[in-house]
């Protein structure tokens, strides 16, 4: 069942939580809200449960309407299921009980809550511990109790508000995987909330960025990293050094054209250059830079100059973190040697794997949403 | 799920039954239900009372509106009512300074030092606390008796010392320190050592450190302690029945109990004085919250070490002896000498040296002449008050929690303030409330269904007060958990809060039900004609110096509330050992991801 989320917008007192938020998610699809801490994304999630009003747009799952000025559907009559950040697993309740409590609620018969309850228990690995109580049981078994519990009842959508952040490191990694697969199993739309960015980009078909109550951009993780909507999109995602660039217009056949502080020619793919644009920012993954010897670097390759300022070990290579254009930028690289602090290397950058963002304020953006509805859906990133 | 095309409804779910159903228990109708429980048990009764103060012919037929202060006048110009009420003034600032020196001094022991049996003082400050001042009284009465041992020993000094005014203030004052150990031993535990190093670092002796910086500290909850013990002072009962009327020493709560025992009763007067009482009550408490709220216990910080116990040396024995001896005399010596009494024949002068043991008092505690039945009529208001209490109050501290409006609020501070209103009062506001024009005619006045309303009304202000603040322990998540899982309102209650506060209903029904066993005021101005209740009983039999038999009824009651308090102990014992198994799970079972090694 497809979810679709228009103009949604919620207040908290007189703040603004959420600014006219559109999204659709398609059946079967999860999408994974990442957002810094404060950014709307777990009132999104909340105002899709039912566990707050919204104070305009409306809510949809499939044809039922959830939420509309007008009307609003109490979380119970929803039928969603939630898996909340602490689990709220309650102590009075065995896991077996835990989990039919939703079946009961719905009026299923014993029997087949019986049945029920033993698949989605075998499916999240917790066979044979239906008899313990919350206290008896590790962090992760608990956070399976409650995924198990909000998928028995075959909820038609599922919101999972942050559900590893009580898991240790490890742990997060190990049901990361768990998660996709428990969620693909069971066909489920599945709305995710998390500020972990590796997790994002492990779980989702898609990403929602969030920033101060609004969505600025929605795509697939790929789309997301090498082509951000917006410097803080690239940012949020994943490291990237961004140097400020003059923008001089579009490129032959695609692309923008730019020119560093030290007048360095850049052209690269970046977001669509408009009239009017005169700056811009030059993202670059660490990935796509290269400590080259001096001469040796292809002709169609930036060169930059680069002073050391630490190298840092990281197991399988080593962090650099360097200061480019008269050391007024830093930039991050990876490299299989350390270098000593001080010296002086050669960058090589591939400027056709890396992205140009005209206009650093991404308010000025219009976000991307899949059917169309508002803003742009963008190009994919370059290979 | 094809849904309403013009809704976007689902179909069924918005038949009219469960329209009712939902609007009929929803969130609007527990909220409306918690307000009718407030308005008519606690608001409308005291309302009816104290409106009378400024309205004495409101409830008058024809009623007439006019405003007149008659009531306080003859109030002021009533030397009885007037002496009572300097009486009980006087009474509780002293009580208070002698309460907060006594328990300033055993929250020191016992918090402070390293005085050996700890667990057995903190037994006794703790019978002290829940033990009915009337009962203590009449323990001290019966060993002061002109027949009994003590007066054949002592030649009636200590009868002459204790049944004075002075007599009146030790005994209240042996009852209610505690109150005030409580509140300082409570901010003596916030002390760390590092408030005392810190100190010792910047030059302070040993005397200035107690001087300048743990006492303090330790100050306004020594302050508070003795306002509580001031307003509990000006609220009781049980010994202004008891012991003061014996010492000819007239208080407040009996001068109002009085007034509206005599014909023809003098409303107004009584409105009024119950006004003052809770004028002076409030005042007092209000005060105390002021004092709590700036400094009282805010002693405690984090990374504070807990302060080493100052070591007793070689005076540790003597000292224990001494407070031991302090706690007997407080609670051990009333209380052996009723146990000891209600087995010595009725009438044998109290404390008798020579008398056989009997178990007459026991065997004509159930036949008695006046209130036969009482033990059981108690026992039955007990079970019903108790367990209707309780459902109020989860409907009322569920409202509350879910729905926050002007109306939840004030019902709030009413039902808070509640706490501060004497027994007595209360029990008059039902006089007045069940005899007003539009109650008189159900004709529920005089019958048990007033007494057992009143009961529940008592009870209710301390009940939600700690039913509310377990409400409030349950995580936001448990509830909306349910609500996501399709459970509505009723089974919200039904499934997660009722099961996951099981040992606080369990413990608050029986606060409930001991308080209507020993209740006296309400019980003394509202039992219906000729079936008093147990604690009525009980001064009746004392008063009429049957000594044996209101013992042997005060042992029962005692037994009953003790047994009713060991049945839900182990409830709650059994409560815990279901949900926690005595079986762990083995460490071996669960590998460092959590998830069980197949």
């Amino acid at each position: 069942m497809n979810l679709v989320v228009r103009d949604l917008s919620c207040q908290y007192g007189t703040v603004p939580a959420l600014r006219g938020v559109s999204l659709d998610v398609r059946s079967g699809e999860i999408v994974v809200l990442l957002g810094p801490s404060g950014s709307g994304k777990t009132t999104l999630l909340s105002l899709v449960a039912g566990l707050l009003t919204p104070s305009g747009g409306e809510i949809r799952v499939g044809d039922e309407v959830l939420s509309r000025p007008d009307f609003v559907r109490a979380p119970e009559d929803r039928h969603i299921g939630f898996v909340f950040q602490d689990f709220a697993l309650w102590p009075h309740m065995t896991v077996e009980q835990t989990v039919e409590f939703p079946l009961k609620m719905g009026k299923t018969p014993r029997a087949m809550r019986r049945r029920r309850v033993e698949d989605v228990l075998k499916l999240v690995h917790l066979d044979g511990l239906g008899a313990r109580y919350p206290h008896e049981l590790s962090g992760g078994q608990r956070q399976r109790v409650a995924i198990a519990r909000a998928l028995a009842p075959r909820p038609q959508l599922v919101l999972l508000d942050e559900p590893m952040s009580n898991l240790d490191a490890r742990l997060r990694e190990q049901m990361r995987g768990e998660l996709q697969d428990v969620l693909r199993h069971e066909g489920v739309t599945a709305l995710y909330v998390t500020h972990d960015r590796l997790e994002a980009l492990a779980l989702a078909d898609r990403l929602a960025i969030v920033d101060d109550g609004r969505l600025v951009q929605v795509g697939t993780p790929k789309t997301v990293y090498d082509a951000p909507a917006s410097v803080f999109a690239a940012g949020f995602i994943g490291p990237a050094a961004m140097l400020p660039v003059e923008v001089l217009g579009s490129a032959d056949g695609g692309g923008v054209r730019a020119r560093l502080g030290n007048g360095v020619p850049v052209t690269g793919p970046g977001l669509p250059f408009r009239h009017g644009h005169t700056r811009g920012t030059w993202i670059i993954r660490p990935e796509r830079l290269r400590v080259v010897q001096p001469g040796s670097a292809p002709s169609a390759e930036v060169v930059l100059p680069a002073v050391v300022r630490s190298s840092i070990y990281a197991g399988s290579h080593w962090q650099l973190e360097l200061g480019v254009l008269s050391g007024s930028c830093a930039v991050t690289a990876y490299h299989s040697d350390p270098i000593a602090r001080g010296d002086t290397v050669q960058l090589a950058v591939d400027a056709a794997r890396t992205w140009i963002i005209p206009e650093e304020d991404p308010r000025r953006h219009p976000f991307t949403v899949l059917n169309g509805a508002a803003g742009t859906e963008l190009a994919d990133a370059p290979a | 799920m094809a849904a309403n095309p013009s809704t976007g409804e689902p179909p069924g779910r918005g038949t009219a039954v469960r329209r009712w159903w939902r609007v009929g228990v929803g969130e609007k109708g527990l909220f409306l239900a918690a307000a009718v429980i407030v308005l008519g048990l606690v608001v409308l009764p005291l309302c009816a009372l104290l409106v009378q103060a400024f309205m004495p012919h409101l409830f008058n037929v024809p009623a007439s509106l006019g405003v007149s202060l008659s009531g306080i006048k003859s109030l002021l110009a009533d030397p009885y009512a007037l002496t009572a009420g300097v009486n009980s003034l006087v009474l509780a600032a002293a009580t208070a300074v002698l309460a907060s020196a006594l328990g300033a001094l055993t929250a020191y022991l016992l918090q402070m030092t390293d005085i050996p049996g700890k667990r057995l003082l903190w037994g006794f400050v703790w019978l002290l606390l829940i033990a009915p001042s009337f009962l203590l009284a009449q323990g001290w009465e019966i060993l002061l008796d002109p027949g009994g041992l003590t007066h054949a020993l002592l030649g009636g000094i200590l009868t002459r010392v204790l049944l004075s005014p002075a007599g009146v203030m030790v005994v209240l004052a042996l009852k209610l320190f505690p109150y005030s150990t409580l509140a300082v031993a409570s901010a003596m535990d916030g002390l760390g050592q590092d408030v005392v190093h810190a100190a010792r670092l910047s030059g302070a002796g040993p005397g200035v450190v107690w001087r300048r910086v743990l006492l303090p500290l330790i100050l306004p909850a020594l302050m508070a302690g003795g306002l509580i013990v001031f307003a509990e002072v000006l609220s009781d009962f049980g010994i202004a029945a008891t012991l003061a009327q014996t010492a000819n020493f007239p208080l407040a709560t009996f001068s109002i109990y009085t007034s509206l025992e005599q014909f023809p009763v003098n409303f107004s007067q009584a409105a009024a004085a119950s006004l003052m009482l809770v004028a002076a009550v409030t005042l007092a408490q209000v005060f105390q919250r002021y004092m709590s709220g700036r400094r009282a216990y805010t002693t405690r910080w984090g990374g504070n070490r807990a302060l080493a116990p100052i070591s007793l040396g070689r005076r540790r024995g003597p000292i224990f002896a001494g407070a031991l001896l302090f706690m007997l005399i407080a609670f051990g010596v009333p209380a052996g000498t009723t146990l000891i009494a209600s087995f010595l024949p009725s009438g044998a002068g109290g404390f008798a040296p020579h008398a056989q043991l009997t178990l007459a008092n026991y065997r004509a505690a159930f036949a008695v002449s006046y209130g036969a039945g009482a033990f059981g009529r108690s026992l039955e208001y007990g079970l019903v008050a108790a367990s209707l209490g309780m459902a109020a109050t989860l409907i009322i501290s569920l409202a509350w929690r879910r729905t926050s409006n002007w109306l939840t609020l004030m019902l709030q501070i009413f039902l808070t303030s509640a706490i501060a209103v004497p027994g007595i009062v209360l029990g008059a506001g039902y006089i007045f409330l069940w005899n007003a024009p539009g109650f008189r005619g159900l004709g529920a006045y005089g019958t048990p269904v007033v007494l057992a309303l009143a009961y529940m009304a008592g009870g209710l202000p301390y009940a939600v007060r700690v039913v509310s603040g377990s409400i409030a322990q349950i995580p936001g998540g448990a509830v909306n958990a349910a609500r996501m899982s399709g459970a509505r309102l009723l089974e919200q209650m039904r499934f997660i809060i009722v099961p996951m506060l099981k040992e606080t209903w369990l413990r608050v029904w029986l606060m409930l039900f001991a308080g209507v066993l020993f209740e006296l005021p309400v019980s003394q101005l509202l039992y219906p004609p000729g079936s008093p209740t147990l604690a009525v009983s009980i001064v009746h039999q004392f008063n009429g110096q049957q000594f044996g038999l209101g013992a042997a009824l005060t042992v029962m009651s005692t037994a009953a509330a003790g047994s009713a308090a060991l049945g839900v102990s182990a409830l709650i014992q059994r409560a815990g050992r279901r949900r926690r198994p005595s079986r762990p799970a083995p460490a071996s079972d669960l590998t460092s991801e959590g998830v069980q090694a197949s």
